[in-house]
């Protein structure tokens, strides 16, 4: 009897038991396993890191400015800054007003004297143009002339021919406008010839179109003396007001000035404190003690300083009294009717806004005799300066203003114009590219729609710059489109220029996301719309597009986030004027040049030192921006929430 | 093979197929198909799956137009006396008095009364009095007058899965076609939805002319008048209903109908 | 009743209006698409037209060497008595003025308008490359994530949330985020903490300061990174989802761990896929101005970023010192300011003059840059094309 074989202590290692490892690897205490899932896990909240990081550094740099820019403000009403300005405010408007007084006169004096000023520039143009051609010899002889010795007499000789040469030629060449009757036209030839650089007499010709413009001028001059001594009453009425200013605003900027040195000093001591609080040196410690001390200085004492400027309160009233009766006075000799209806729009302008004028500086009178010195800045005030401020004025010599409102304006005004041209296109394009093109034409407009994204922002402001802005400039100057608002444009970079190119840019986002939203309506509608006997147009707009609203209208809002995030095209594009855009003009606003949230980023932050109220600022526009764009995305999840339509 | 039609054929038919052959692409559909339909009578449409039963109801809106390369061969359909295939046939008037309704519902995502009222406004019905009266009255042929009157303009998809059905039907007799083509209604109802539908049959009957397509069989049953059992794209039989089922003429059809088919 | 058959024709069209209004919507409709796609190829057209004479010549070897081997220069544009002008750089400007002696008239600079745009394209590619390598290996990581492990509740919808708005934060506050984050506040390891430094923890041998990166190439690289990362994250996840969810089953099944199936079943089949959707990353990343302008971008540098003056070594100095020395001129390249395509644009667009001289190299350096980006973007397009119809699964 065969015995069993006992069963073996170690079974042989099958292939089986070699594949499955029994026992689990434990690292650190934790199964590799875990470990591999936690990492991926704390990975694919990187994108909730970098928000939280966005909004922390953004605080970080731009949260200060609150505190900041509310001390500036402090200072400007301490050192009597903000007085001045209560005064000068008015003033500044009645320089715009002076303006347009002076503009209606140009007017109204220009048919009378048109004539002989034409005459006379035309003949200058021709006189600059003979000398520009025969620049080149009239150069060779003028520094043949200068040099000492003098050159040999017939080299010189030869150089006045050439000069005679060529300037008759030149003359003879020159085209001589009908301005000029013919007889008139071959004197001016004649006395044209007779240039050289020698010569520093007007040819007499020119001196009687001279003459005949000033005799002209003196006709027109006394014609409308009323509205020229008005003018000019007008103007120097403030000039008793603007001696009392500037010598204000002169101690005003003293004090400031004083203010920053004692607060840039303050800020270095207490660095130098601080820096000794943490030396563990002795040595140094002592080094930055005593240094810290030698920066020792006497505070601005406000209150002194103000003295001077509130001993003249009184007599800066009395000034401004004193400008109110004269531009009453002044305003009576007013004619009332003008010759030509856009000068008496003008005039008319001027004299309605005249008591709007008055009650400004009888408003000012008021706040003057109100002000007071020490009155606290509420801590609103610098937030209320910031996001209802409508002045950005830096690096100024005054005082920085750093209002939100113009930088916002050109950002919505732009937005909007980039939005409605955008959408009607893309959502076009969408609506044909899905629906109605052929395959063909499918692989045509989708690469290429496709392929606008891949386009660098920096390379369409430049064509904006180099292309674009021409285009609209030259289309602007053909004569009958004179009806469109703002035409002829003034600037080549400005809003519209710039919403055009942006509208380029949104179109590939509102494309894409418009059309995958087509896509999805569901099949079953198209059949049942079909089925009732819809054409394909009808099917289209009156089930298609309907069903697909929601992702049409978040594909807007998302394509309006592009839009006004974007920075490179307008910062090259724009105009970067800082100021808000002059609504009185109607729809020609779009041709305005602006600045806006993005370009000023960009273009003022590479030249402000860290820390400072500037800095701060163009960090808080980026917190707002970074605001906005949350908002836009929320509000395009929330369209495509609202509208979605239930599930069957 | 085809099938003699019924003896009572006294009014001329509303839809007639005649020698009809149907391709997709290069593959054939459907063979030499005769039928015809009768004013007020439901048309049932038999047949395993595959048969080409869809394919031929869909062959009488001309809905198989869409796919490219599907086309008419041979033969011809004449709804009403004409050629639908007719060069000055348009296409919009034909669905417009072809009525269809799908296998699965599919009102639009729009109001219950938007839905019905579709097909009337693509028609170029502006009059709010004329929409009202038509919305009333299809619903009310629907089944769906009493339950809805209250939430006209509350959205459709909001409905059961039985009423939205009805709702479709609703919205395919709005605009008062003369045939009403219904594939497979109820293949994605419960019995309780499909049971008020087939009621709904008997009713549209009286106004319309229904081809249904069912591949259930005591559904047929239940609503027919005639029925036409397909196989392989080819039309078997077609005969009054009850004679189809208690005596059918074609073995291929007896062997369907017993569930023996091979 | 049962209505008569009609001898006519019961389906005629009722008006032919509707027909019309059909096609004139059409029409606009298609006019209106096509309008998209002619102003894109116009603007094309414009730049290829201005800027290929820039770039390509008519000699061999048919392409300006000079405009793409050398670092931008100033022009300098010499002008004779007779009206000749001569352009060279500041080197040659004194050797034309003494050969034309008294010929000489006037002389007239033209700032970056000279020689070439290497330095931009090279400091470019430098930032592609630390911006693509962070983002990849970030964005690949979450997406395993997302697509692998995630499971449906408020964690993973609020990551998606949180990419979704990442996409839409501005490029420019981007910039400032870097400014703030890398530029003024990332670790180094230096000996003495710079005096702004928000946080210094001794280390014994050296201090870790949180002192920031300065402009450099991985201040505006890793800044890049983060642009990009939500497109890198969807395509990547959209790749992953994209392998059959049975590959996963079928490995599991054979008793593979979660890590192993990514690693053998899912990762070789996605891989192809998230390469070709990180080349699109490239292109924008190569494309974004003003991210970089306060994080690396310079307007004007006269070397490129590995040229950078070392004392010369000893001729007995060891290996180690040899090595030290590449190692530091290797980490120098990454640790500098450099010049950069779009910012180079940027500068000579808006930051000097306009005359003929600038105009050229404007269109030059667009060209060549809008080449470079459009083709990475039509080869990922393409390339994803061709993948979709190989791996059909």
């Amino acid at each position: 009897m065969a015995s069993v074989p006992p069963p073996p202590n170690d079974p042989p290692p099958t292939l089986g038991s070699r594949l499955l490892r029994k026992e689990r690897r434990v690292v650190a205490g934790l199964d590799p396993q875990q470990l591999i899932k936690y990492f991926f896990g704390a990975n694919s909240s990187i994108a909730i890191i970098v928000l939280v990081l966005i909004m922390a550094f953004l605080l970080r740099e731009g949260a200060g400015f609150l505190t900041t820019y509310r001390h500036e403000l402090e200072v400007y009403r301490q050192a009597g800054l903000e007085f001045c300005d209560l005064a000068d405010r008015p003033l500044q408007h009645q320089r715009v007003l002076a303006n347009a007084l002076r503009r209606a006169l140009s007017i109204e004096m220009d048919p009378l004297t048109k004539s002989a000023r034409e005459r006379r520039d035309a003949a200058f143009l021709l006189k600059a143009s003979v000398e520009e051609k025969t620049s080149a010899s009239r150069a060779d002889l003028e520094h043949a002339l200068e040099q000492t010795p003098p050159p040999a007499a017939d080299s010189l000789v030869h150089l006045r021919e050439v000069v005679k040469q060529k300037t008759t030629a030149a003359a003879a060449a020159a085209e001589y406008p009908d301005l000029f009757t013919s007889a008139e036209k071959s004197r001016l030839q004649n006395e044209l010839s007779e240039l050289s650089p020698e010569v520093s007499d007007l040819p007499p010709f020119l001196q009687s179109l001279i003459a005949e413009y000033s005799t002209q001028d003196q006709a027109a001059r006394s014609k409308f003396a009323g509205i020229i001594s008005t003018g000019e009453l007008f103007e120097e009425a403030t000039d008793p007001v603007v001696e009392v200013l500037d010598e204000l605003k002169a101690h005003a900027t003293e004090t400031k000035e004083q203010a920053t040195e004692y607060f840039t000093l303050k800020a270095g001591r207490q660095q130098l404190l601080d820096a000794a609080a943490t030396a563990t040196d002795p040595e140094r410690k002592a080094a930055l003690l005593a240094e810290a001390e030698a920066s020792q200085s006497d505070g601005v004492n406000f209150g002194e300083r103000i003295e001077s400027i509130l001993m003249r309160r009184e007599e800066l009233i009395s000034k401004l009294q004193e400008y109110c009766t004269a531009l009453e006075a002044a305003f009576k000799e007013m004619p009332e009717q003008s010759t030509t209806a856009e000068a008496t729009a003008l005039v008319s302008e001027v004299r309605h806004a005249i008591p709007g004028h008055l009650g400004e500086i009888h408003q000012a009178v008021e706040n003057l005799k109100n002000w007071k010195w020490d009155a606290p800045v509420a801590f609103y005030r610098s937030l209320g300066a910031f996001f209802f401020g409508t002045e950005w004025i830096t690096n100024s010599s005054w005082q920085d203003f750093f209002g939100f409102v113009p930088l916002l304006a050109g950002s919505v005004v732009i937005s909007i114009i980039a939005v409605l041209i955008a959408t009607p296109v893309s959502v076009v394009a969408a609506i044909y590219t899905n629906q109605f093109a052929s395959d063909r034409e499918k692989e045509i407009i989708k690469p290429v729609i496709e392929f606008i994204q891949a386009i660098p922002s920096v390379v369409l402001g430049f064509i904006g710059i180099s292309l674009v802005g021409n285009l609209i400039k030259d289309f602007s100057e053909i004569s009958w489109l004179q009806w469109i608002p703002g035409f002829p444009i003034q600037e080549r970079l400005n809003m519209f220029n710039a919403g055009c190119l942006l509208a380029f840019m949104a179109v590939p986002t509102m494309f894409s996301l418009s059309e995958d939203a087509l896509n999805n309506v569901p099949r079953a509608y198209i059949d049942a719309s079909d089925a009732l006997g819809a054409t394909k147009l009808q099917t289209v707009f009156r089930v298609i597009v309907p069903a697909g609203i929601s992702g049409i209208l978040s594909a807007i809002l998302l394509g309006l986030g592009r839009v006004v995030g974007e920075t490179m095209v307008v910062l090259l594009v724009a105009g970067n004027r800082i100021a808000v855009p002059d609504f009185s003009a109607g729809l020609g606003v779009v041709f305005q040049p602006a600045h806006t949230l993005t370009g000023i980023i960009a273009q003022e932050l590479g030249e402000v030192s860290r820390g400072s109220s500037h800095w701060q600022a163009l960090f808080m526009v980026g917190i707002v921006l970074f605001g906005i764009s949350l908002l836009v995305n929320w509000c395009a999840r929330a369209v495509a929430r609202r509208f979605e339509p239930h599930k069957a | 093979m085809s099938a003699d039609s019924p003896a009572i054929a006294t009014p001329p038919p509303v839809v007639q197929v005649r020698d009809m052959d149907f391709c997709y692409g290069a593959s054939q559909a459907l063979f030499d198909i005769n039928l015809k339909v009768e004013y007020h009578r439901v048309t049932a449409l038999i047949g395993p799956s595959g048969c080409g039963k869809s394919t031929l109801l869909r062959c009488v809106n001309r809905m198989n137009d869409r796919v490219t390369g599907a086309r008419v061969t041979k033969g011809e359909v004449l709804v009403k006396g004409k050629n639908i295939h007719h060069a000055d046939v348009d296409l919009t008037q034909l669905r417009k008095q072809v009525g269809m309704v799908f296998q699965k519902s599919n009102p639009f995502p729009k109001s219950i009364y938007e839905n019905v009222a579709y097909g009337l406004r693509i028609h170029g019905e502006k009059s709010k009095s004329v929409l009202d009266e038509a919305v009333e009255r299809s619903l009310t042929h629907a089944a769906l007058w009493e339950e809805l009157k209250d939430r006209l303009h509350a959205n459709a998809l909001a409905l059961s899965g039985g009423q939205q059905q009805r709702l479709c039907i609703a919205r395919a007799i709005a605009t008062l076609p003369d045939v009403l083509l219904m594939d497979e209604p109820c293949s994605a109802l419960d019995p309780i939805s499909t049971l008020k539908i087939e009621e709904l049959m008997h009713q549209l009957a009286k106004e319309f002319t229904v081809v249904i397509v069912t591949h259930n069989m005591q559904q047929a049953v239940r609503v027919s008048d005639y029925t036409a059992f397909l196989h392989l794209g080819k039309l078997v039989e077609f005969a009054p209903t009850e004679e189809l089922f208690t005596n059918p003429r074609e073995k291929l059809t007896e062997a369907y109908l017993r569930g023996t088919f091979s | 009743m049962t209505p008569a058959p009609t001898t006519d024709n019961p389906f005629a069209g009722d008006n032919s209006g509707i027909q019309k209004r059909e096609t004139a919507a059409r029409w606009a409709l298609r006019i209106g698409s096509h309008i998209v796609v002619f102003t894109t190829l116009a603007i094309m057209l414009h730049i290829f037209v201005k800027g290929a004479p820039v770039v390509f010549q008519s000699k061999w070897p048919f392409v300006n060497t000079q405009f793409l081997t050398k670092l931008p220069a100033t022009l300098h544009v010499i002008e004779d008595k007779q009206g000749h002008r001569i352009e060279t750089d500041v080197n040659g400007a004194d050797a034309v003025k003494k050969k034309l002696g008294d010929d000489f008239r006037s002389e007239k600079t033209v700032s970056y308008s000279g020689g070439g745009i290497l330095g931009p394209i090279v400091g470019t590619a430098l930032l592609v490359v630390v911006s693509v390598g962070v983002a990849l290996f970030l964005g690949v990581a979450c997406a395993i994530y997302l697509s692998e492990y995630a499971k449906h509740g408020k964690f993973l919808e609020t990551v998606r949330l949180a990419i979704l708005n990442l996409a839409g934060v501005p490029s420019v506050v981007f910039g400032l985020f870097g400014l703030g984050a890398f530029v003024l506040t990332a670790p180094v390891f230096v000996d003495v903490p710079a005096d702004r430094s928000v946080l210094a923890i001794p280390l014994g041998f050296t201090t870790l300061s949180f002192e920031g990166w300065d402009t450099c190439v991985l201040s505006g690289g890793f800044t890049l990174a983060f642009v990009i990362l939500p497109v890198i994250i969807t395509a990547s996840e959209q790749c992953l989802q994209a392998v059959p969810q049975g590959f996963r089953e079928t490995s599991m099944a054979l008793g593979a761990t979660r890590w192993q199936t990514i690693r053998y079943s899912v990762l070789p089949f996605a891989t192809p896929g998230i390469l070709t959707s990180s080349i699109l990353g490239i292109a924008r990343a190569a494309g974004e101005t003003a991210p970089i302008m306060f994080t690396a971008a310079l307007a004007f540098k006269d070397k490129l970023p590995w040229q950078k003056d070392m004392p010369p070594l000893p001729t007995d100095a060891s290996i180690f010192a040899h090595w030290e020395q590449s190692v530091e001129r290797f980490l120098g390249i990454f640790t500098e300011s450099v010049q950069a395509l779009p910012y180079h644009i940027y500068t000579i667009a808006a930051k000097i003059p306009q005359n003929e001289y600038s105009e050229r190299a404007q269109y030059g350096s667009v060209f060549v840059f809008l080449v470079l980006v459009a083709s990475l973007a039509t080869s990922s397009i393409l390339l994803r094309k061709r993948l979709r119809a190989k791996y059909r699964w």
